[in-house]
């Protein structure tokens, strides 16, 4: 499973996302991927960023998210490392289909996105912190 | 953005770049307001949107919703392939009307409830 690997620490802040986010589409870049596994791959990126934004942590210290961007041969993977509260997303249910505009919850779709994108989803609570990978499959 | 209004009270809005965190962020109030005016007869021109997130699916629902409650309507037209596709996966096609062009959607917002 070795591939190229780009690790970023990036604070817990709104700004950290859009350098987050062209330092992974520079490191992609010489793949060449389809701009659909490059859409996925941003839209993981963009919802496991701003879940732990909102909901990760009860305090309003600074906290370092590890990110590592792992390029293999036939998927792509998103790694995400926080010290925020457990939560496991793997058994979060989901909500269900709204019958209507005005049923229809206004949020709560971020997590849903991230299993749409992903080939697999992966968590694990491991010395006080959280550990998820999310897989994308390249083709 | 693009703030047009047209015949019949409807109002065009026509958005550009990404619907993420940061995009839905700065024309969130604009957009808003432009979809709150009255008769909330309005269609959105995605057209221009290479990215949709959670974020922005929850500012267009909320817009839609706010019309809806006017009496008024709220459609999508213009969906590049991909935010389409995310569109439908989070089933935003089922609650309020998604089309492909322009024509079509300002046929639904002229359209009596």
């Amino acid at each position: 499973m070795n591939g190229e690997q780009l690790r970023l620490s990036l604070a817990n802040r709104l700004d950290a996302l859009g350098p987050a986010r062209q330092a992974m589409l520079a490191f992609l870049a010489p793949a060449a991927l389809h701009p659909q596994v490059v859409f996925k791959l941003e839209l993981v990126l963009e919802e496991a960023f701003m879940n732990l934004l909102w909901h990760a942590f009860r305090d309003a210290a600074e906290h370092t998210l590890e990110l590592t961007v792992e390029l293999l041969p036939d998927e792509v993977a998103l790694s995400f490392e926080d010290d925020g509260i457990a939560f496991d997303p793997t058994h979060a249910a989901e909500p269900p289909i709204p019958a209507s505009l005005l049923d229809a919850p206004i949020g709560g779709r971020g997590l849903m996105l991230v299993r749409r994108a992903a080939r697999s989803l992966r968590h694990e609570r491991r010395e006080g912190r959280n550990r998820m990978r999310v897989a994308v499959a390249r083709g | 953005m693009e703030i047009t209004s047209l015949e019949g009270g409807i109002t065009r809005i026509r958005l550009q770049g990404r619907l993420d965190a940061m995009g839905t962020d700065n024309i969130g109030v604009h957009f808003s307001a432009a979809a709150a005016m009255a008769p909330c007869r309005v269609v959105v021109d995605l057209c221009g949107v290479g990215f949709i997130a959670s974020l922005g699916m929850r500012l267009l629902i909320t817009s839609a919703r706010n019309a809806k409650v006017k009496m008024g309507v709220m459609v999508l037209y213009g969906a590049t392939d991909m935010v389409q596709d995310v569109l439908e996966q989070m089933a935003i096609d089922q609650i309020m009307p998604v089309v492909p062009s322009e024509a079509l959607a300002l046929e639904q917002a002229r359209a009596p409830d």
